[in-house]
């Protein structure tokens, strides 16, 4: 397949590993921090980690959406879908995520009217297939879907559709970053950046961390040899003692990112004051909300919220896998109590998130020696 | 996903994807879509034009 056949090449694969093997300092360790899901999913679907030197740790960091959400807000959700005459919509991998009294598959079994969809157009389809019930689209992911819920709110008030709304649940990923780089707890050397959501707001964002944080970062691209190249380009900056923004993933990321995508979204949306991201706590600044003149399309306006937070089982260590405190394995309850059939957190739901990624691709332990 | 066939009144277009599904993918963020090109599509929603290979990096180091 174009695009993406080249991409899989396995023999610049290994040879990609063996540059990468030859570029590292022996006894040197490196920590690189990935900020997508997707490439969380890439790396354990593809073996990415088995072809890199033991030295090279990948540590996965808060970029699965569906993860990051805290079990307040799927509580949320769950209150408006019981009200009467709601339908409320969501990405399926919204579905199981457990919030404080169950997920919305557990409410959907009780009665409440939850559907899945592909898109926020198809929730918009539903509310114009149902002009008497409320469509309430439960919105998450970060800049790369935000535009997805812009267009289809200005698609939604071009048609005068009035019984559609939107959950904003929308996250940006600079101040989580910024967070990440303040903890004492982590030392990283360098970031692959999220290709996807750089498609919306390009790599510009992203020159904060080699001008205040003195890490390097690459853009990556989805198939393997995106990401080991990704890799390679972190690695030889620290090689050769540089420091800035590259983009491996030219092909569809723009340095500037897309301007028709920046201006809708800073059409429809604003910046929340403090959002809550599971396992981070409340971050300013770090999420959207609908602005006022779109006000007739939040959910959150027109329905009754509960808002109230919800702590996280004790046994779950979501929070310190998306800080890339902890693997996956380390945690207490991976691949025991917590599965991806009975999750307990976030991170066991999404195909994008790290402990499902590793529990599906095989990777219940891992025990490697560092040469 | 390639473009099969416009809609200019909402700034749609039906795409079709390598698995031969078609849908309706907005396209108001991409200027000048044109039948045939392939997009990258998430969720719905055409966020980049995918260059044409001469313009690809190679994947090698």
């Amino acid at each position: 397949m174009k695009f993406v056949d080249e991409f899989r090449d396995g023999a610049i694969g290994a040879r990609l590993a063996s540059e990468i093997r030859a570029i590292v300092e022996p006894g040197r360790h490196y920590k690189i921090m990935e900020v997508c899901g997707g490439h969380t999913h890439t790396i354990y679907r593809y073996g990415i980690d088995d072809l890199l030197p033991a030295n090279v740790e990948l540590v996965h960091g808060p970029g699965c959406p569906v993860c990051v959400i805290p079990m307040g807000r799927v509580d949320d959700g769950i209150a408006i879908a019981r009200e009467e005459g709601v339908i409320l919509t969501c990405f399926g991998d919204m579905m199981r995520v457990p919030g404080g009294n169950g997920s919305f598959i557990d409410a959907k079994a009780k009665g409440a009217d939850i559907r899945m969809v592909y898109s926020p157009l198809d929730a918009l389809r539903i509310a114009r297939e149902n002009p008497h019930r409320q469509v309430v689209f439960f919105a998450i992911g970060f800049e790369t879907t935000a535009p997805s819920t812009a267009l289809t709110i200005l698609r939604a008030s071009a048609e005068g559709i009035r019984n559609f709304t939107v959950m904003c649940n929308h996250v940006t990923i600079v101040p989580p970053l910024r967070a990440l780089l303040d903890s004492p707890d982590l030392r990283l050397d360098g970031f692959i950046g999220p290709g996807h959501v750089c498609t919306v707001v390009g790599a510009k964002p992203f020159e904060f961390i080699p001008a205040h944080y003195g890490r390097p970062v690459a853009v990556g691209g989805f198939e393997p040899l995106d990401f080991l190249q990704a890799v390679y380009m972190v690695l030889r900056q620290l090689a050769e003692g540089r420091c800035e923004v590259e983009n491996q993933y030219t092909r569809v990321v723009p340095y500037d990112g897309n301007p028709q995508a920046l201006k809708v979204l800073s059409q429809v949306f604003e910046l929340r004051s403090h959002f809550e991201w599971r396992g981070l706590g409340f971050i300013s600044q770090s999420a959207l909300q609908l602005a006022p003149a779109f006000r007739d399309f939040d959910a959150e306006v027109r329905f009754a919220v509960p808002g109230v937070r919800v702590a996280d089982p004790k046994a779950c260590q979501c929070g310190e896998v998306l800080k890339g405190v902890i693997k996956p394995w380390e945690c207490k309850v991976f691949g025991t109590a917590c599965t991806p059939e009975h999750p307990i957190g976030t991170c066991m739901v999404s195909s994008e998130g790290a402990c499902a990624a590793y529990y599906n691709f095989g990777r219940v332990a891992r025990d490697r020696a560092v040469v | 996903m390639r473009v099969m066939s416009m809609n200019s009144q909402f700034d749609s277009a039906m795409c079709k994807a390598a698995d031969g599904e078609v849908q309706e993918v907005m396209t108001g963020l991409i200027l000048n879509v044109t039948e045939g090109e392939i997009l990258l599509v998430h969720a719905g929603t055409a966020i980049a034009r995918v260059s044409s290979m001469s313009d690809v990096q190679s994947p090698t180091a």
